[in-house]
């Protein structure tokens, strides 16, 4: 008896919604403006880093947040001494704070970035863990991982319909990178989720406050 | 080269709708990011700066909003040129905008050279 209840017990947990995010350390600090640093690329794409720093201001921007300018950062910055995305994520957060004025830092690595090109499509994959840090406290005021993939054969069944697909977007790939556009809807669903994404910010024209 | 034509103009006209439902008019703020980051050396500043003061200057005549940091973008692209007083201009339009990025306004007028 004892077993089936906790057998029951244990498919009901699997069966319930997750938990909430928890937003306590977010509401307690409220952060205005945000300082984006390069990220840090796992994926070994050269192209990674700033391909992903041109998608990163305009979603955080719409949510409400005063985003610093990405470019002039990271010019500023190298211009200090540090000379790559690692380096400037060792930057003391009272030294942010000083030239800044940011009230919160977003660490960001990219786990995967690229297009995988195969006989007849292929399929192109960004991910990204996120890290946001209150620059007074040092506080982790929220956090977040997403991955996003788009495959070049989605939706054609004919074997002809694939090959042209295949023909086509090896052209388009030369024309622009699809990792933008993949990044892109990444960082929608990692920032603006309900339920899990970065609360809306006071530049926002529905931004009521908080909880 | 022929056939994918179309393709390219469906995408492009599918990222020009998406555009127009943001609140800020972004225009080519992030293109030029990538431009400035990825190739420092190799873009053509002059360039840059003109089409942002235009795509600037547009948006003030449509009376839409201007995006956070995009002063401040063209301000740097005038202190590397060596326009200082434009560069100063910039960046207090910034800061009157966003008073979120005054301290890193005056961070950046201060590294200008004195005014003559």
């Amino acid at each position: 008896m004892r077993t089936l209840l906790l057998a029951t017990a244990l498919l009901l947990g699997a069966c319930a919604t997750p938990a909430p995010y928890d937003y306590s350390a977010f509401h307690a600090h409220r952060p205005r403006s945000l300082l984006v640093l390069p990220p840090l690329d796992d994926s070994m794409e050269v192209q990674a880093t700033y391909a992903y720093l041109s998608t990163v201001t305009e979603p955080l921007a719409e949510r409400g947040y005063y985003v610093f300018p990405v470019a002039v950062v990271d010019r500023l910055l190298r211009d200090n001494g540090l000379s790559g995305p690692s380096e400037m994520r060792q930057a003391p957060l009272d030294r942010i704070r000083d030239i800044f004025g940011a009230d919160a830092v977003l660490y960001i690595t990219l786990k995967d970035w690229g297009t995988a090109y195969r006989v007849i499509d292929s399929a192109t994959e960004v991910t990204v863990e996120a890290e946001l840090v209150d620059v007074a406290s040092g506080t982790v005021l929220w956090s977040g991982e997403h991955s996003a993939v788009a495959s070049s054969s989605s939706g054609q069944s004919s074997l002809f319909g694939m090959l042209v697909t295949a023909v086509v977007n090896q052209v388009t790939t030369s024309v622009s990178d699809p990792s933008f556009d993949v990044a892109r809807s990444c960082n929608q669903e990692l920032f603006w989720d309900d339920r899990y994404g970065l609360p809306l910010g006071p530049h926002n024209p529905e931004y009521v406050g908080g909880p | 080269m022929r056939a994918a034509t179309p393709l390219v103009l469906a995408l492009a006209l599918a990222g020009a709708g998406c555009a127009s439902g943001t609140y800020y008019e972004w225009g080519r703020y992030e293109e030029s990011i990538y431009a400035v980051t990825s190739e420092p050396d190799g873009f053509d500043l002059q360039a840059e700066i003109d089409s942002l003061e235009t795509q600037l200057e547009e948006t003030k005549n449509e009376q839409r909003p201007i995006p956070p940091g995009l002063h401040a973008h063209v301000g740097y692209l005038h202190t590397v040129a060596g326009n200082p007083v434009q560069a100063r201009q910039h960046f207090e339009q910034e800061k009157a905008l966003f008073p979120e990025g005054a301290r890193f306004m005056d961070y950046l007028i201060g590294r200008l050279p004195p005014q003559t």
